[in-house]
C-alpha cells in the first residue's frame, strides 16, 4: 500500500505549465537535455516495429471490450453495437449555497444563483447546447491527462445527473426553513437525483426534514447522520443511479455521502445522530463496490479530510468535496494515486465552490474508463430560468408575508447613545447632509426596494441605519428617518452628541466600510476611490470650532 | 533481413536527431513577439491573520515581451478576496503590480485563494496567482457557540463559555479589565461576564423561562480592549419545546388559479405522549381542515389537511387554522395561512 497513495496537485504559476510538469510530458523537456534524445531515438524504433506487428497480426480497431468487476465474473459495462463512442455519464455537482439562493443584485458582477443554474443545466443538457460560459477549470492550456481522467474527452450527452452536496441554507432560523423549503423544490424542479446533509442542514431540525421528505421527491442521503428518535427512512445511507446510456446494460453508479465530524460540531444537530464518516464508510463500500460500476462520494468537508478519504477507500472513483471551499480556482481538482491492479484510475477530489456560483461536471465513459471534470462560473450569461424567477418571487413573497424582519435580534447600543436619523444631523450639519443627499448612500433603500429585497432580512442591515440595535431602523414605516446609509452608520448613534456636542464624536476607520463593502456584495470595493464618491465637505459650526 | 533494415533505421535516427537539433537552436533563442508577463512569485503567505481582519500584499510583475501588455481584468474567485491592478496598460521592460487583499472571516483556520490575472500574453492568458495562510482569533472561545439544547416550555437554562487567550505567545492577554462591557440581541437572553485568573473570562448566558415554544437564535456581543478583535459575538442556539410542534409554523399557498381547490399537508409533532388532538378550528371563510388517520404507527407526527376551497375570491388574503390539544402548557396552536388567487386569463 505505501508509496501508492501520493497527491498530485501542481502548483505552478501557469496551469499550463503546471499541467505539463504533471503529466512528465518529459521528452518535450529542454532540448539539451540528452535523455530526450534517447528517448525520441527509442520512440521511433518501437513505433516502426509495433506497425510491423500490428500489420503482420491483422489487429482490428474495434474499441468493444468487456472488463470485470475487481472480485466478481461479472462483466462491467458494454457497448452495444449502436453505442456511440462518446456515450458518457454526466454527473453535475454544485452545493454549499448557504443561503445564497440567487446574487443579491448589488453588483452587476456577482456569480451564481439558482435561475442561473436552471439555464445552465438546460443548455449541458442539450447535445447541440452552446455553452455561454468558459469552464474556470481546467483552462484550455490544461487540457490533458490526469490519472487516468482525460480533460479532453468530449462526450456531449443529455443524461445528465445533478446532485447537491449539502448546506443549501445558513442553518437554524424561520428564514433558513423557507429557503430549504423553496431550495428542495428548485433542486426537484431541476431534476436533482440527490442532496447529501451537510450540517447546516440538520441544523434545521428533525420536524423540517420529516417534512420535506414527506412533500419532495428529492431523495437525501448521508451515509453518518441519522435521526435520534424514530428508525426514518429518509435519509439514505446510500443510492444506486442505473444509467442506460446507449448501453447494452445500464451502468451503476453509487453514491455515498458523509458529513465531517468538525464541520458538524459548529451547528446544533438536535434530533440526528452523526456517527465518524470512515467508519460509516467502510461497510457500505464494501458492500457497494461489487454491485456498482462508478463510485461516488459527496463529502461534507474540508479538502484535506476528503484526500485523506480518498487514500483509505481507493474503491472510490470520485470525491465531490465541499465545507468552506469558496474558491475552486485555488483548490484544483486533486487526483489521489489509487491506481492498483484492482482499479484502472486515480481517486479525483473536486470542489464546486461555495454559495452556488459556480456548478461542477464530471463526464465519465464506463465504456472508455474515462473522467473529464470542469468547473463552470455561473455568470449572467446564462438567463435566469423564469420557473426558478418564479420561485424565487415565493420565496420574497414569503418573507415578506411572515414579515421576519421584525424578528431580526437587536441589542441596545454599548454606549447608550440612539439613532436619530440624518435629517436631524443635516440641523446643524446644513452643507454636509445636503451633500450626502447626492450619494448612493443615501438611496441605498430604494435600490432594495427595486429589487424587491426590502422585507428580507439578509439584504435590510446594509442598507439602513443601525439596522442591529433597539434604536435603529425597523420597518419603513415605523422608522422612515433611518432608511438609507445614514450619517450614523459611519459616524455612529448621535443622540448623545445632540446631546453634548464634541469634536470626539464621529471618528470612523475602513473597517466600517468592510462590514457592508465585503466582496460578495460589493466585488468592485476600493477604498480610495469609493471614499472619494462619499467624502463630505469641511464646515464650520459657529461655537462647536472645527 | 537485418542488414536490409538497418538503412531505414539509420535514416529515421538521422532524420529524428536533425529535426530535434533545428527545433533546440530555435527554442534557445525564441523569436519572442507579444508581450510577456512575468512574476518573480506567483504565492504568497500572509501568515495568521486575525478574525476579520483586512490583509493586503503587492504582486510585482513586468512585461518581459516586445508588445504592449494589456491586463484586461484581474478576477477573484471568492467572496473573501478583492484584486485589482494599477495599470492596465504596460509596455516592454515595464513593471506593474496587481494589489490583492484578503478579509479574514470569523471562521479560523487554513485558507488557499486564487487570483487570475487575464491579459493577452499569448502563452499565459490566464496566470494564476494565489494567496494563503491562516485565519486565527486573538481570543479562543470554548466551545464556539452557546448551546441552550432543548429546553422545556416554561423554564429557563443558563450556559458558559470561556474565553482565553488566542492563537500564539504574541496573543494579547486576557487580563483583568480587558472585557469592557457585554449585550446580547435577544431580549429573551441576558449575558454576564466574570473574570477566573489565568487569562481567562467566563461569559454566563441565562434563557429566561418566558419564552415561546420556538427556536432560539442570536449573538453575543462582548466588547474587549484588544486592538484587533474589539468586538468578540458568541452565537447562541436551543430550541424551546412544547407538547406540540407544526411544520410548517406558516402554510403558504403561494399563487392560486381562481376556481381551483388546493390541499396541503401540515404536520403536528405531539412531544408529550399523554396529550391528542381535540379539536381543529377554521377561521376562515375559504378554508377547511381534518386531522387524517394515522397510516403508519412509526411516524413521529400526526397530519393535518388544509384545502383552499375554490370559492376563494381573487386577491391576496390570509387565515388561521387552530390546533386544540388537552395539553395544559400548549392548549392551542395557531397556524396563519396565506394565499394569493389570481384571475383565470393566466391559465390560457
Amino acid at each position: 500500500m505505501s508509496g501508492r497513495n501520493k497527491v498530485k496537485n501542481p502548483k505552478s504559476p501557469d496551469l499550463r505549465e503546471g499541467l505539463s510538469n504533471y503529466t512528465g510530458v518529459a521528452w518535450r523537456g529542454h532540448p539539451s537535455s540528452g535523455r530526450v534524445v534517447f528517448a525520441r531515438v527509442t520512440l521511433w524504433i518501437l513505433g516502426f516495429c509495433t506497425c510491423i506487428f500490428l500489420y503482420g497480426s491483422g489487429c482490428s480497431s474495434s474499441r468493444v471490450h468487456v472488463s470485470r468487476l475487481e472480485g466478481t465474473d461479472n462483466p462491467r459495462v458494454v457497448p452495444s453495437d449502436s453505442q456511440p463512442p462518446n456515450a458518457a455519464l454526466t454527473i453535475v455537482f454544485t452545493g454549499e449555497e448557504t443561503g445564497y439562493l440567487e446574487p443579491c443584485g448589488c453588483s452587476e458582477d456577482q456569480l451564481g444563483g439558482i435561475p442561473r443554474r436552471h439555464t445552465f443545466l438546460r443548455v449541458e443538457s442539450q447535445e447541440s447546447g452552446v455553452r455561454s460560459e468558459p469552464p474556470l477549470y481546467p483552462p484550455p492550456s490544461q487540457e490533458g491527462e490526469k490519472g487516468g481522467w482525460d480533460s479532453r474527452l468530449q462526450t456531449p450527452d443529455s443524461r445528465l445527473i445533478p446532485v447537491s452536496l449539502g448546506d443549501l441554507t445558513n442553518g437554524f432560523g424561520r428564514q433558513s426553513e423557507i429557503k430549504m423549503e423553496i431550495a428542495v423544490q428548485a433542486l426537484e424542479t431541476m431534476g436533482y437525483f440527490a442532496h447529501n446533509l451537510g450540517e447546516k442542514d440538520i441544523a434545521l431540525g428533525p420536524e423540517m426534514f420529516d417534512y420535506i421528505s414527506t412533500t419532495s421527491r428529492l431523495k437525501f442521503l448521508s451515509s453518518n447522520v441519522k435521526f435520534t428518535n424514530h428508525s426514518s427512512n429518509r435519509i439514505h445511507p446510500f443510492l444506486i443511479k442505473h444509467v442506460r446510456a446507449g448501453l447494452a446494460r445500464p451502468c451503476k453508479i453509487g453514491f455515498l455521502g458523509i458529513l465531517s465530524s468538525s464541520a458538524a460540531a459548529t451547528m446544533p444537530s438536535y434530533g440526528f445522530k452523526i456517527t465518524e464518516p470512515a467508519s460509516s464508510l467502510r461497510p457500505l463500500i464494501g458492500v457497494l463496490r461489487d454491485r456498482v460500476d462508478v463510485l461516488v462520494l459527496l463529502s461534507h468537508a474540508e479538502m484535506d479530510e476528503s484526500i485523506r478519504l480518498a487514500k483509505m477507500f481507493p474503491e472510490l472513483d470520485l470525491i465531490i468535496s465541499g465545507h468552506g471551499i469558496d474558491d475552486p480556482a485555488a483548490s484544483e481538482p486533486v487526483y489521489v494515486q489509487t491506481r492498483t491492479e484492482r482499479s484502472e484510475r486515480d481517486t479525483v477530489v473536486v470542489s464546486a465552490g461555495s454559495k452556488g456560483k459556480y456548478a461542477g461536471i464530471c463526464r465519465y465513459s464506463p465504456y472508455e474508463k474515462k473522467g473529464r471534470v470542469e468547473i463552470v462560473p455561473l455568470s449572467s450569461n446564462y438567463a435566469d430560468s423564469p420557473e426558478m424567477r418564479e420561485l424565487m418571487k415565493r420565496y420574497l413573497q414569503m418573507v415578506r408575508d411572515e414579515n421576519l424582519l421584525a424578528y431580526e435580534p437587536k441589542m441596545p447600543v454599548p454606549s447608550g447613545s440612539a439613532f436619530v436619523g440624518s435629517k436631524t444631523c443635516g440641523i446643524c450639519h446644513k452643507d454636509v447632509y445636503k451633500h450626502w443627499e447626492t450619494t448612493t448612500h443615501a438611496s441605498a433603500y430604494e435600490t432594495l426596494v427595486k429589487s424587491e429585497h426590502d422585507y428580507d432580512p439578509d439584504c435590510v442591515p446594509c442598507h439602513v441605519t443601525g439596522f442591529q440595535y433597539t434604536s435603529g431602523f425597523e420597518s419603513v414605516e415605523k422608522t422612515p428617518a433611518l432608511k438609507g446609509v445614514g450619517c450614523e452608520d459611519c459616524h455612529g448613534p448621535a443622540s448623545a452628541h445632540i446631546n453634548a456636542p464634541r469634536e470626539e464624536y464621529g471618528k470612523t476607520t475602513t473597517n466600517t466600510c468592510a462590514t457592508c463593502h465585503i466582496p460578495d456584495h460589493s466585488p468592485k470595493f476600493e477604498f480610495t476611490s469609493y471614499w472619494k464618491k462619499i467624502t463630505h465637505p469641511k464646515e464650520h459650526i459657529s461655537g462647536l470650532g472645527g | 533481413m537485418q542488414t536490409k533494415l538497418l538503412p531505414i533505421f539509420l535514416v529515421v535516427i538521422i532524420l529524428s536527431l536533425t529535426t530535434h537539433e533545428r527545433r533546440a537552436t530555435s527554442n534557445e533563442q525564441p523569436a519572442l513577439s507579444g508581450p510577456d508577463i512575468f512574476f518573480e512569485t506567483n504565492r504568497f503567505n500572509f501568515g495568521k491573520i486575525v478574525e476579520r481582519e483586512m490583509a493586503e500584499h503587492q504582486f510585482k510583475y513586468e512585461n518581459r515581451g516586445n508588445d504592449t501588455l494589456i491586463i484586461q481584468q484581474v478576477k477573484t474567485t471568492c467572496g473573501c478576496t478583492a484584486a485589482n491592478t494599477d495599470l492596465t496598460e504596460i509596455e516592454p521592460g515595464e513593471s506593474g503590480e496587481i494589489r490583492v487583499t484578503y478579509t479574514a472571516s470569523n471562521k479560523t483556520g487554513k485558507f488557499e485563494k486564487a487570483v487570475i490575472v487575464i491579459s493577452n500574453d499569448p502563452d499565459k492568458p490566464h496566470y494564476v496567482l494565489k494567496i494563503y495562510g491562516e485565519v486565527v482569533s486573538e481570543v479562543v472561545a470554548d466551545p464556539k457557540y452557546i448551546d441552550f439544547g432543548l429546553i422545556p416550555l416554561g423554564k429557563s437554562s443558563s450556559k458558559s463559555i470561556k474565553l482565553s487567550k488566542g492563537y500564539d505567545s504574541h496573543s494579547p492577554r486576557v487580563e483583568k479589565g480587558w472585557v469592557t462591557g457585554i449585550e446580547s440581541d435577544t431580549p429573551l437572553v441576558t449575558a454576564s461576564y466574570k473574570e477566573n485568573g489565568n487569562d481567562e473570562y467566563i461569559i454566563e448566558a441565562t434563557l429566561k423561562s418566558g419564552a415561546q415554544a420556538n427556536k432560539i437564535q442570536g449573538n453575543i456581543l462582548v466588547l474587549t480592549k484588544g486592538l484587533k478583535q474589539s468586538r468578540i459575538e458568541l452565537p447562541f442556539y436551543g430550541e424551546v419545546c412544547g407538547d406540540v410542534t407544526i411544520f410548517p409554523p406558516v402554510l403558504h399557498y403561494g399563487q392560486m388559479l381562481q376556481g381551483k381547490e388546493a390541499a396541503r399537508i401540515v404536520h403536528v409533532a405531539l412531544r408529550n405522549k399523554n396529550v391528542t388532538i381535540e379539536k381543529i378550528e377554521v377561521c376562515s371563510d375559504f378554508l377547511s381542515a381534518e386531522l387524517l388517520p394515522k397510516s403508519t404507527p412509526e411516524k413521529p407526527y400526526r397530519e393535518i389537511q388544509i384545502k383552499l376551497k375554490e370559492n376563494a375570491p381573487v386577491g391576496k388574503m390570509e387565515g388561521l387554522v387552530k390546533v386544540h390539544t388537552n395539553s395544559e402548557i400548549q392548549p392551542v396552536t395557531e397556524i396563519p395561512v396565506t394565499w394569493e388567487v389570481e384571475k383565470r386569463e393566466r391559465e390560457k
